[in-house]
């Protein structure tokens, strides 16, 4: 077993966390705006205006989600589990209202 | 805080209760310390080199195509494998914004998303620089 000859430091902060801490900053910048929160768990979809930021937890009061039961609450989101969003920005397309038809 | 106290208690009164048992003890003590920072640390990152980073802020205005990790996303009942095509119109260190942003679903290749969608980079499984997002592509 060989080492490689020019492997033989790491840098410190990795680049995944720069970008971890990076991904962190986009939600502290756009607390009180509203959001839409795209995730492969459970109930996938969130809407609704960001309160806080714990952490890297997102608090968003959530208005609308794919479960009515689940809508109207405070939700505490893993931002490192979120695969897409957006928050609303001044220029840009506001997030729909989805109404609940039922 | 209190935590940290207590150890310097314990070590001092470890000290204490035994005095000069030997050099070597006591220098493994100090180089401990050395090595202990009581605080996070902060770094500035601002000249640290992000390869990526610069390559996707170099494609502001270009299309691309964006795999996210997860096997499939679920948008109001509709499932779907997490593959994006869009024109990147802003870059930052944690994500890119894609706009107009179109989603690959089975039943609706064209499906362009009403806002712009933002993706963090550390999701991105793998892209695609100046894909034709008009490109139809088998998905199932």
């Amino acid at each position: 077993m060989k080492k490689s000859s020019s492997f033989t430091e790491i840098s410190l902060p990795s680049i995944n966390d720069i970008h971890d801490e990076a991904l962190i900053n986009e939600f502290i910048t756009g607390i009180g705006r509203n959001i839409f929160i795209m995730t492969p768990s459970f109930p996938f979809i969130f809407i609704g205006r960001i309160v806080e930021v714990i952490g890297d937890n997102v608090v968003v009061n959530v208005k609308v989600t794919t479960i009515g039961e689940l809508e109207n609450r405070e939700w505490s989101i893993h931002i490192h589990q979120i695969e897409a969003f957006y928050i609303e920005q001044k220029g840009m397309p506001r997030i729909p209202e989805l109404n609940d038809d039922h | 805080m209190t935590n940290r106290n207590n150890e310097d208690k314990n070590r001092q009164s470890e000290e204490n209760q035994k005095p000069k048992n030997g050099v070597a003890n006591e220098d493994k003590h100090k180089s401990q310390e050395k090595n202990l920072f009581h605080d996070s640390l902060r770094i500035n990152i601002e000249n640290i080199e992000d390869e990526l980073y610069e390559q996707l802020l170099s494609q502001i205005g270009e299309s691309i195509l964006v795999v996210t990790e997860s096997d499939q996303l679920n948008l109001f009942g509709q499932t779907f494998r997490p593959i994006f095509c869009g024109t990147i119109i802003n870059v930052s260190q944690g994500d890119i914004t894609l706009f107009p942003a179109n989603i690959k679903m089975i039943n609706a290749p064209f499906f362009q998303f009403p806002t712009p969608l933002n993706i963090p980079l550390e999701k991105i499984a793998h892209f695609s620089l100046n894909f034709d997002c008009n490109q139809r592509i088998p998905l199932s």
